[in-house]
This record gives structure tokens, sequence and C-alpha cells, in this order.
């Protein structure tokens, strides 16, 4: 599986913008105004696909359950987290469970527009995406040290 | 050395049922359990109708005779107690008989802490949020203590059930009315502990159902406490395909602090 993963986030080299770029626009969405909501909600999203396009090169490294193709693509990132055996067991699964809440967060802010958005929500996805970064280098590490483009 | 009383064996066989139904070991009858079971269901013929009624039902559901099971648990509904009506519940759900299972619980009139407790836990195993919260409402309005709800939640719901018809179907389409289950008790556990109401959220798109509680804490003890409710969800189930989850959001997470700065505080 190491050697997968090290090939897949290589190819991940390619991306025109990283996932620090994301969390970059959603900081400034977040610092420009607190207490406007919209832009609450537009950096809780910037925040999930930061974490979504740092864990897509991981994703892409393991093993597909069954039936995934029956389900959309994000929820299909998470399924192999969450499915994944192996020694990073324990550390894959928090990414996933981490995913999962950034998702639900994300949701929250882009599709729920009367369900009130608290700043709060901002700074714990804020939060989330960086605690995901971190495991994401601790994957890396895992799998030979490169950190690729999540570093 | 006393004689135990009816009651006291009807629990004990219960207790047993249930446990050979959790350890998925209901079709195997040539265990000992299975031969034990039967014969306390013959002595328990005569201790009283209702209860023999109640253990001949169960032994045909943990068979797998749905067609033996529903005429006598028919009965059970029409005639029985409310506690006679509570067990069959779950062995309703043993068969897959969730309409039943429903007739069954909506007929319960609940007017002691163990029909409040059971009541609310079988409206877990059996996905009704509704009456879930209208029989927890109901406990609150009555002054009861729900501290012990989780360890019924555990034992009678109906996850047993669930993990049974998951294996039988190649954990295809019960796989995401279980993990719905697993989360729904994750969170009535959490909501217990926290005493806080939750709200939930569906993702239309992918069906993912999330549970939010918002709470008076700080970030670090939200994430502490969402480790906690993984853990509980973790030991209940390990299934992969999990497409439920409780968030904890914390309401003090000093929103108009930079989120750099929380995210120092958060993983240092």
């Amino acid at each position: 599986m190491h050697a997968t993963l090290r090939r897949k986030v290589r190819q991940s080299d390619h991306m025109t913008m990283s996932p620090h770029d994301l969390i970059a626009v959603g900081d400034f969405l977040h610092s420009a105004d607190a207490r406007k909501e919209h832009y609450l909600r537009a950096a809780v999203s910037r925040y999930y696909y930061a974490a979504y396009w740092a864990l897509m090169p991981i994703s892409a490294g393991l093993p597909a359950p069954e039936n995934e193709r029956a389900i959309g693509v994000h929820a299909r990132l998470i399924a192999r987290f969450l499915s994944f055996e192996g020694s990073d067991k324990a550390l894959f699964h928090k990414m996933g469970k981490e995913f999962q809440r950034l998702k639900a967060a994300r949701v929250w802010a882009d599709y729920n527009p009367d369900d009130r958005v608290p700043a709060a929500l901002s700074t714990e996805s804020r939060a989330r995406v960086s605690r995901i970064l971190g495991w994401c280098r601790m994957a890396m590490a895992g799998a030979g040290g490169r950190s690729g483009d999540v570093s | 050395m006393p004689t135990p009383k009816p009651a006291t064996i009807a629990n004990e066989l219960f207790g047993k049922l249930a446990d050979v139904i959790a350890l998925g070991r209901v079709m195997d009858a040539g265990s000992p359990d299975y031969f034990d079971m039967r014969r306390k269901v013959r002595d328990l013929e005569h201790v009283s109708a209702s209860e023999g009624l109640v253990a001949r039902a169960a032994m045909y559901a943990v068979s797998g005779n749905p067609q033996a099971f529903l005429p006598i648990a028919a009965d059970v509904l029409r005639a029985g107690s409310d506690l006679d009506r509570l067990y069959l519940v779950g062995y309703a759900l043993v068969l897959g008989e969730r309409p039943f299972a429903r007739r069954l619980l909506a007929a319960v009139d609940m007017d002691s802490p163990d029909e409040y407790t059971r009541k609310i836990s079988l409206s877990v195993g059996l996905l009704d949020i509704r009456a879930m919260e209208r029989a927890i409402a109901a406990a609150q309005a009555a002054g009861l203590d729900l501290s012990g709800l989780w360890s019924h939640i555990v034992s009678g719901s109906g996850l047993g059930a669930f993990m049974n018809r998951a294996q039988r179907e190649g954990y295809t389409t019960a796989v995401l009315d279980l993990m719905q289950d697993v989360a729904a008790k994750a969170a009535i556990r959490a909501g217990i502990l926290l005493s806080l109401p939750g709200v939930f959220r569906f993702d239309d798109q992918d069906g993912d159902l999330a549970l939010s509680f918002d709470l008076p804490v700080g970030l670090e003890k939200a994430f502490e406490i969402e480790r906690h409710i993984d853990e509980i969800s973790e030991g209940i189930v390990d299934f992969p395909h999990t497409r439920a989850v409780i968030a904890i959001h914390a309401r003090d997470a000093a929103p108009e602090s930079s989120p750099e700065r929380s995210y120092d505080d958060v993983t240092a």
C-alpha cells in the first residue's frame, strides 16, 4: 500500500493550488468580518475542500471498499479511510471521522440557509482541517517519509 | 434453596436469549445454549399463560420461524401486558418484522421506569426517532432518572437482530440502517451524558446522517468528547461504511479569535 501511496502523492504535485492555498482563502474570509454569516459559510466550505484535496492523494492509495461506485465521490473518500484495515488503521479511521464531521459542517454551511451558521463553526472547521493535515503528515511519514503536498 | 420466582426465570431466559442473539449464534441449533433455552421454555409454559406465550414466541423468533411467531405475537399484542409487548419488539426485529415491531411498541403504555427505558431503547432500535423523542420527553416529564438507559439500548434495542440481518443479507441493505442505528445509540448516549438536545442534519446528496450537539465547551473539550463517542461507536460494532457521525460543536470556540490561534490551541 505504501508504495502506491507514495506514487499517488507524487501525482498530486501537479495540482495548481495546494490545500494550504484554500486554507488561506478560508482564513481571509473568516478574518474579513466574522459577523457576516455568508463569509463564514464560505470559509467553512474552503476549509472542507482544503481537507478534501489533502486527503484525496492518500485515499487514492487505499483499497476500495465493495460497492464504492454506488456512492458519491466524497462519501467514497470517507469510506476508503473508514474501511482501511492495516497497521495505520486507527490513524486512518481518525482521519475519516474528522473529515466526515468537516463534511457535515460544509453541508450545513452550503445547503442549509435557514439553519444559522455560528462563527464558531468556521473556527472549528479551521481546527479540523489543521488536524487532518497533521494526520496526513503522519500518514505520509508512515508511508516512507514523503509528505508531498500536504506538508 | 428458595424456588426462583417466575419473573426471575423469565428474566434469566430472556437475558440468555439476548446473549445468544448478540453473539450471532441463533442458527447454531446444536449449541448447548440452544437446548438449554428450549428446556427453559418448556418449563415456563406452565408458569403463566402470558409468559408462556412470550417465551414460545421468542423461541420461534430465534429459530427464524415468522409463521409460527406472528400469531402468538398477535395474541400478546391483543391481550399481553405492556412488558410482554416490549419483550416481543426485539424478537420481531430478529425476524425483520419491523412494521409489527412498531405496532407492538406503539401499544405500550409506559408507567414504570423499566417500561420507559425499554420503550425508548426499542424505539432507537426501530429507528423511530420521533417515538424515541416522545418517550424521552414523557420520561423526563415524569421525573425519571434515565442515567441507566445506555445499557438498555445496547442490550435491548435489537442491535443483535440488526447484525444478524446484516449478515444474512450480505451486509447490503441493512448496513445503512445499522449504522444509523449505532449513530442514534451513540447520540442518545451523548445526549444522556450531556443532558443536552442535539440536532439531526441529513446530507440530502449522500444520505449521510450527522447529529450535532452545541456545547458550552472549548474546542479541546469538544474534540475530547468526540473521541469518546467514537470509542463507544467502535466498541459496539466496527463497520467500515458508516454514513453517520456525531459532531460536537464548541460554543466557546472563541470565534472572534484568529483561526490560527485556535489551531495552535488544539494541536499543542
